[in-house]
């Protein structure tokens, strides 16, 4: 079983994940008893506070979306376990090929995007998250 | 929540700029645009704001004040208020209301209020360099475009520093600017930056008018705008054309371990730190570099970089001080009340177009200024 924190947004725009693997933990048992508690169906969405993290937290079949004002009680106690025994990457998924070393001339890869509609359509989530 | 009662000693609420002067502003600020730019200048050049920085105490503005006169007073229309003359003594120089609150390392809000408008420098360094910060934020919006704070009605200034243990961000929370004191590691404490005391308090002037929801298209502006008014009061402050200007959003919050020189350049968006660690800047310069993702409510920290880049274009094609003619296109646009929540990056762009001709003609080096830039980055007005 696996955990995964992502905390994203912030001032900088940063984004962190923090993955634990439950089974090497040593108190395995306690960590199942902690994500089975969780309000995973009961995470309202909350209106968001500029430059304030954003908490993507998950765990199969479950994923909650919190902000960070919500990481409260239980969520934060599980959110403060996984940064105490997990280092935190700094991956960037969602950017994917951008990341990599400049692609000069490669506008057309991206077509589609340009035509990106300033309507409210929230984007769809990054393959592989 | 509560509100202490703390009396406001030296300036008289409500209105603060009586209407009458309002409108004398604005008909002098409309001569003063095409046929005094050139005075202002050398007169800002004169009383570099850096001297603010150097009393900690009281940036109460002072320096600001011949700016003012020179603003409103030497016009033809305003005779009334020629240099030197005394004010009418019933009409109190605005001054910004400011309340520094501590949270002693606690993530509770507000903590403690530990440094009202007026107080001498308490020696933290975090509360002095909030509430300074906030002073010059307010100096601009006020002196530059007539809004006195965030709500254009004297409301206070509220921070609170040392947020959380080592908590590593700052944000708007609705109500008042948060601050970190940052991890030690990536960031240092986040007041050291008068770029980001500005973007967190222009993130308040946005919800008080255009109210850009905080989510794609329209969030990126939303940071966009306080990315401007942040640089903005840097520019501002430090005395700065558009040619000196940095164009970095938050010089000097990430540690000497960071290779990085900020957290963002408006002017080359994507080249702001390489580092190890952190990995290189991701924002887009270009829109057909928008980053879809659900993170960030939608990449607002990442797409910003395309609107920050057509803005500073702009404002270096026209040359002199910024905050005098793309930041005031700006602030047009922000609070003229065409834009929509969910306005995106085409129809924001056409509003700051149509700011420009407003204000400077249709046929103006501005309004050229402002099109170019839009166009460097690839968006079309609509």
């Amino acid at each position: 079983m696996e955990v995964e924190v992502v905390r994203s947004g912030g001032l900088a725009g940063l984004r962190l994940t923090w993955t634990v693997e439950v089974e090497d933990q040593p108190d395995p048992e306690e960590w199942v008893l902690l994500v089975e508690r969780l309000p995973w169906s009961d995470t309202p969405p909350a209106p968001p506070e500029p430059d304030r993290y954003t908490y993507r937290i998950r765990c199969e079949p479950h994923v909650a979306t919190l902000a960070e004002r919500q990481v409260t009680g239980p969520w934060r106690d599980l959110v403060d376990r996984v940064r105490d025994v997990a280092e935190p990457s700094r991956r960037r998924a969602d950017v994917g090929g951008r990341a990599a070393p400049a692609q000069p001339g490669a506008p057309d890869a991206e077509g589609p995007r340009t035509t990106a509609p300033s309507d409210p359509t929230p984007a769809p989530p990054a393959p592989g998250d | 929540m509560p509100q202490p009662p703390v009396p406001r000693e030296s300036r008289v609420r409500a209105g603060i700029v009586p209407p009458y002067l309002l409108l004398r502003i604005a008909a002098a600020e409309e001569h003063y645009d095409v046929a005094a730019d050139a005075a202002r200048r050398s007169l800002l050049r004169d009383e570099p704001m850096r001297e603010l920085r150097v009393e900690g105490a009281h940036p109460g503005l002072l320096p600001h004040e011949h700016t003012r006169s020179a603003t409103t007073g030497r016009d033809h229309d305003v005779e009334a208020e020629g240099e030197g003359a005394p004010v009418d003594a019933a009409v109190p120089e605005p001054a910004p209301d400011r309340r520094i609150s501590d949270a002693q390392g606690a993530e509770s809000l507000p903590g403690h209020l530990v440094r009202t408008e007026g107080q001498p420098a308490t020696g933290d360094v975090a509360v002095d360099q909030a509430y300074d910060g906030l002073g010059e934020v307010w100096a601009l919006f006020e002196r530059v475009y007539g809004r006195d704070a965030i709500d254009g009605e004297g409301a206070p200034l509220e921070a609170t520093v040392h947020f959380g243990d080592h908590y590593d961000n700052a944000f708007w929370d609705g109500e008042r600017m948060v601050f970190g004191d940052g991890d030690g590691e990536v960031f240092r404490g986040f007041t050291q930056s008068i770029s980001v005391i500005g973007h967190e308090l222009a993130h308040g002037v946005t919800e008080m008018t255009a109210r850009l929801r905080y989510r794609d298209q329209s969030g990126a502006l939303n940071e966009h705008v306080s990315d401007v008014f942040g640089a903005l009061t840097e520019q501002y402050a430090m005395g700065q054309d558009a040619e000196a200007a940095t164009w970095l959003i938050g010089e000097g919050i990430f540690t000497e371990l960071v290779q990085g020189r900020a957290l963002r350049s408006m002017l080359e968006p994507g080249t702001a730190y390489d580092d190890d660690v952190l990995g290189r800047d991701p924002q887009p310069a270009h829109f057909r570099d928008y980053i879809v993702t659900d993170a960030d409510n939608g990449g607002v920290h990442l797409n910003s970089g395309i609107p920050n880049r057509a803005f500073a274009l702009a404002a270096v094609e026209l040359g002199g001080f910024a905050w005098e003619h793309v930041g005031r296109i700006w602030y047009d646009a922000l609070t003229g009340g065409t834009l929509r929540p969910n306005d995106g990056f085409a129809v924001f762009a056409a509003a700051t177009l149509a700011a420009a001709r407003e204000r400077y003609g249709d046929v103006s080096r501005e309004v050229a200024a402002v099109a170019n830039g839009w166009r460097a980055v690839g968006v079309e007005p609509e």
